[in-house]
């Protein structure tokens, strides 16, 4: 079995505040666990078999969690997986408290290896930090291309595929046993080709995660940034037979309001198939 | 909105990282970014954290929305939490706002370099050449007194990594002294030049006095107090204070409000709420607040503002002048 938990949906940058209190303001940050038995707790397991997605400032609240197990001893190996090196999926990364423990290993992959070390070496830059450079974090780093021919990470199969997005993105499927969800952050809907690998790579996941940062009208200003309407996500989920679809990279200055009626209006979209539809928030945990 | 004196506002109160959590909703979860305005609408943005967003989309309701905007922006330094919000700043991108950038830099890097470095291509899609206002450079070397336009502001180097400036900024008579992102010198040396990292008793001394010069007789000194007394033990060489260094700062320096600063992301309201009320009990006639998104405040008078000679080492003259640099 999978649990999905959320600890960043936001976009471009954080948006903390009352306005977005239920949905929250922290950028991309989302921690897959996968578990085999059917007791009760058993997916809340800190050393569980996982892959964090992306380091957006949501890693700030899932390393509490991360902490519990054995990343909190120094002897722990994460596996952080980057779909692309925009600042709001790396953020998080420069206080991730397992990098500064002795011991543990950090590994990060991404859709090319020295892209991925390269980002990682500038967060912790002089100017930029003061830890004054990777060499100075205890933790053991890692960094690795996700392989286009699929991998095994951690217990998870791993596969990819393109996303349209400025600069590039990738969509990640992971599969544990019988079930599956794929990440799809940062992708404009709308290149038949570039779709229909994404419809391949989702074909009857459990869950496909999604961008879904405007509506249709804002989109429309937006073209070429990289982001898709809550509305063509939802008619690219149909294709691929998802069971569930959560819309993400909420836009900064969309309110819990604004996100509420998103939600009906994609449940509305998605008509009598069998889709649902769910609007993720900071904190959401799912059970597939 | 304009009123007699100088206003400050605070859009962002949160050190090391932006984070939204619900126990955080009243002090706010946007990383540093204060703003200051003089009563007769001079403006003045010091720190680009996560909260210039915000400041920014207020601008834009102003004369930075049809692009005829003047600012200056403090570089207070350049770690990450005082830096990210400036991709989101819209008054950046509408032609005609005109930005002095004034800072300090960092050792070997000019403040250029870094601040487009958060445009690279592999991170950010908009190329920094992109950003359509009129950004200029202003540098300074800390200890140099800067004329901006109606703002008197002196300098000063901050016990923090790389190299930190903490700022007095005096216009219409009030004063407002900042020191963010500060160390415990009795603790750790840690900036460029300093000689550190053990302590130094002789050092100690002279750089308190020497900060405590730069925020004597302040209406309000916004301090860095990020961790609790528990918290900083082993974390000295973190370069961050306690609500306690900062009230010794407040004493020595003789202001009227200390508002703290710079609250740790694992602190919920809860926590800053303590953090007030234990700093309230030793205030000794300080009086003491917290910072929080939203929070605006008129500076009287000062008790000791500037008083005959003062010069500047560098220069901008505003909207009416032209001529800028070093003396």
């Amino acid at each position: 079995m999978i649990r999905v938990r959320f600890w960043g949906c936001r976009g471009s940058v954080a948006s903390p505040g009352r306005a977005t209190a239920r949905y929250g303001g922290n950028t991309a940050c989302v921690h897959v666990v996968g578990y085999d038995s059917h007791e009760p707790g058993a997916g809340a397991h800190p050393d569980n078999p996982q892959v964090v997605l992306d380091g957006g400032t949501g890693l700030a609240l899932l390393q509490s969690v991360l902490m519990r197990g054995l990343l909190g001893r120094g002897k722990g190996h994460a596996h952080v997986m980057l779909t692309h090196f925009h600042w709001d999926h790396l953020i998080g990364l420069p206080f991730f408290t397992p990098l500064f423990i002795p011991g543990n290993k950090v590994s990060f992959y991404g859709a090319c290896d020295q892209r991925v070390q390269s980002s990682i070496e500038r967060l912790f830059t002089s100017v930029y930090s003061p830890i004054k450079g990777t060499e100075h974090l205890a933790a053991e780093l890692e960094y690795r291309k996700l392989d286009p021919t699929g991998e095994t990470v951690d217990g998870f199969e791993v596969s990819v595929a393109d996303n349209r997005h400025p600069g590039g993105a990738l969509s990640i499927r992971l599969q544990y046993g019988d079930r599956s969800i794929v990440y799809s952050t940062d992708h404009e809907i709308g290149d038949e080709a570039i779709d229909e690998k994404l419809v391949e790579l989702a074909r009857g996941a459990d869950l496909w995660i999604m961008d879904a940062q405007y509506r249709p009208e804002q989109l429309a200003r937006h073209i070429g940034w990289g982001h898709s309407s809550h509305i063509d996500a939802v008619r690219l989920a149909l294709r691929a037979k998802v069971r569930k679809v959560a819309l993400f990279h909420h836009k900064p200055d969309h309110d819990d309001h604004e996100l509420d009626r998103m939600g009906l209006e994609a449940q509305q979209e998605a008509g009598d198939h069998g889709l649902k539809i769910v609007v993720a928030r900071d904190g959401l945990v799912m059970d597939l | 909105m304009r009123g007699e004196a100088m206003k400050m506002t605070i859009f962002g109160a949160r050190g090391s990282y932006p984070l939204s959590r619900r126990d955080q909703l009243r002090y706010g979860g946007n990383s540093t970014c204060i703003h200051f305005q003089t009563a007769s609408g001079d403006d003045l943005i010091l720190d680009g954290g996560s909260g210039i967003r915000l400041l920014g989309d207020e601008m834009m309701t102003r004369q930075f929305g049809s692009g005829q905007g003047r600012a200056y922006i403090l570089v207070g330094h350049t770690h990450w939490d005082h830096i990210l919000g400036y991709p989101f700043f819209a008054p950046f991108y509408r032609p005609g706002n005109r930005f002095v950038v004034v800072s300090a830099g960092q050792t070997n890097a000019h403040i250029r370099e870094i601040l487009s470095g958060q445009h690279e291509d592999m991170h950010f899609p908009v190329p920094f050449e992109d950003l359509s206002a009129d950004l200029e450079y202003l540098t300074f070397r800390p200890g140099q007194h800067l004329a901006l336009g109606g703002f008197k502001v002196e300098t000063v180097q901050l016990n923090h990594p790389g190299i930190t400036v903490g700022y007095r900024i005096e216009a219409d008579g009030a004063v407002a002294t900042v020191f963010t992102d500060t160390a415990r010198v009795t603790k750790a040396r840690l900036g460029d030049g300093m000689g550190g990292p053990d302590p130094d008793d002789g050092f100690s001394k002279e750089f308190k006095s020497r900060l405590a010069h730069c925020a004597r007789g302040s209406n309000v000194l916004v301090h860095d107090s990020h961790f609790l007394e528990h918290e900083i033990v082993g974390r000295y060489h973190w370069g961050h204070s306690t609500f306690e260094d900062a009230l010794e700062m407040a004493h020595l320096a003789d202001v009227g409000t200390l508002v703290l600063f710079h609250h740790a992301p694992e602190h919920s309201d809860a926590v800053v709420d303590e953090k007030l009320a234990m700093a309230r009990d030793l205030a000794d006639g300080v009086s003491v607040e917290a910072a929080c998104e939203g929070m605006t405040m008129e500076l009287g008078r000062s008790r000791r503002p500037q008083s005959g000679e003062w010069q500047a080492d560098v220069v901008d003259w505003g909207a009416d002048g032209g001529q800028k640099g070093a003396l």
